[in-house]
């Protein structure tokens, strides 16, 4: 009886130590360095476009096509609102394409938001509301963070809402044909920096392999 | 019942000697004769000839006549000799011992002790240490649990010690492998880039074309996804892949 009991107690004291043994090194096996930086619920940080220069290529996934079906779905919307005149829908759904999330350092994201803004300053221009449309022209090129034909396309679109403004401005009035004069060169300004970054990205992508 | 001098058995022959020879009366040769011939069994019995048989008037003789020549240091038995003598007679101590013990075990029914069978409990651990003689038997019953539990114990703590000593490596082959992944080559229509070489030049007539440039971006980009996806194992698609 005694031989038993403590042949038992042997057995099962080895069968918690290989156990442990297991959970051990089960713990210590599951270390991932890049798994914080792919969690879901991550927001994108102002160094994730800096650091993407020199990270590895990154995959096209779920979510940067989700967001890209959602911006498709939204500029889709706003064209129906438009074709119906309804042209505070049309901004409203617009703007919301500004809301989206987009994987972190997703070159597309940037992309897609600078044509957001570049349609959403046209429509605020159509409507009227210069002031309005220029400010989300800066808010888009302040956003930027590389050359771009969309970032040419916005500074022609800030060209057009200068070359507004100083229609609006020109009342026949000396002072106003002055402002008009002032506006219209920025307009210039702005037209001929995105003709430079148009031509400078074009000569880039003829040095590249296309895609 | 009375009974006549004839029916009486003859007397002893030293008890019909009613009178003992003074010393220094000149032996006779009967006496000689027997004394020779106790001499001659003496001498037998001393060289290790002792006679298959002997008077019992003269066996307690021979044997006090040996152990006053053996105390005398006249007679020394070899070396050989007195060794195997006492081994035999260790070997029959300790069988007489052990056979006892076990008699004793299954005649009582109880535990083996160090002690004889016919010693109480109490008495068994002074006999243990008094005769110093453990049965093998019973020794290897008492280590063996403690044996096996050793035993178990160090397998157990060298197989822990394995699987934590592993446990590193495979830590380290896990990026290695992760690297090797990324160091294959990505197919570029698989990756996640700039739409500038998909989109162009945007002419000023077309600024405000939006819907025409996303509709073009989620193309490309839903090629290359279902390209990416479809080349993985089916495991590693991702649910509802399409759109």
């Amino acid at each position: 009886m005694k031989l038993a009991r403590t042949t038992i107690i042997a057995a099962v004291a080895a069968t918690l130590a290989f156990v442990a043994g297991l959970g051990v090194t089960s713990c210590t096996g599951d270390d991932d360095p890049g798994a914080a930086s792919r969690r879901t619920t991550r927001l994108p940080e102002p160094d994730d476009v800096a650091a993407k220069t020199d990270a590895p290529p990154t995959p096209i996934d779920e979510q940067l096509m989700l967001a890209l079906a959602q911006a498709k779905n939204f500029h889709h919307k706003a064209k129906v609102y438009m074709a119906d005149g309804n042209l505070d829908e049309a901004i409203r759904a617009v703007r919301q394409i500004l809301d989206l999330q987009f994987p972190a350092g997703a070159p597309e994201a940037e992309d897609v938001r600078l044509d957001a803004h570049a349609r959403l300053a046209k429509l605020l221009v159509l409507q009227g509301k210069l002031e309005e449309a220029m400010s989300v022209v800066d808010g888009g090129l302040a956003a930027s963070t590389r050359p771009s034909f969309f970032s040419a396309n916005l500074h022609t679109v800030k060209g057009e809402v200068y070359d507004a403004m100083a229609a609006v401005a020109d009342d026949g009035s000396a002072a106003g044909k002055d402002k008009a004069t002032t506006l219209r060169k920025a307009a210039i300004v702005e037209l001929d920096r995105s003709i430079q970054i148009n031509d400078k990205l074009q000569r880039e992508l003829l040095a590249e392999p296309r895609e | 019942m009375s009974r006549s001098d004839d029916d009486l058995p003859p007397d002893d022959e030293l008890d019909r000697d009613d009178t003992t020879p003074p010393p220094g009366a000149e032996p006779t040769a009967a006496e000689r004769a027997r004394a020779r011939a106790f001499g001659d069994l003496i001498d037998k019995v001393v060289a290790g000839r002792a006679p298959a048989a002997m008077p019992a008037d003269d066996q307690p003789l021979v044997e006090v006549a040996t152990v006053i020549r053996a105390a005398t240091g006249k007679e020394a038995l070899a070396p050989a000799r007195s060794s195997a003598i006492v081994e035999a007679a260790l070997a029959r101590a300790i069988e007489g011992l052990a056979g006892d013990r076990g008699r004793a075990r299954e005649r009582d029914g109880v535990e083996p002790t160090t002690g004889g069978a016919h010693h109480g409990p109490a008495a068994r651990p002074a006999q243990h240490h008094a005769d110093g003689i453990i049965p093998l038997e019973r020794g290897w019953r008492r280590r063996a649990p403690w044996l096996v539990a050793g035993g178990a114990t160090v397998l157990a703590a060298a197989a822990a010690i394995l699987l934590m000593l592993r446990g590193p490596e495979r830590a380290v082959e896990a990026p290695t492998q992760t690297a090797s992944a990324e160091r294959a080559p990505l197919p570029l229509d698989q990756r996640s880039r700039a739409a500038d070489a998909l989109i162009g030049p945007i002419p000023r007539e077309r600024s405000g074309d939006a819907v025409s440039r996303i509709d073009a971006i989620f193309a490309d980009r839903l090629d290359g996804y279902r390209a990416r996806t479809l080349s993985r194992p089916a495991r590693a698609a991702p649910r509802g892949g399409s759109r």
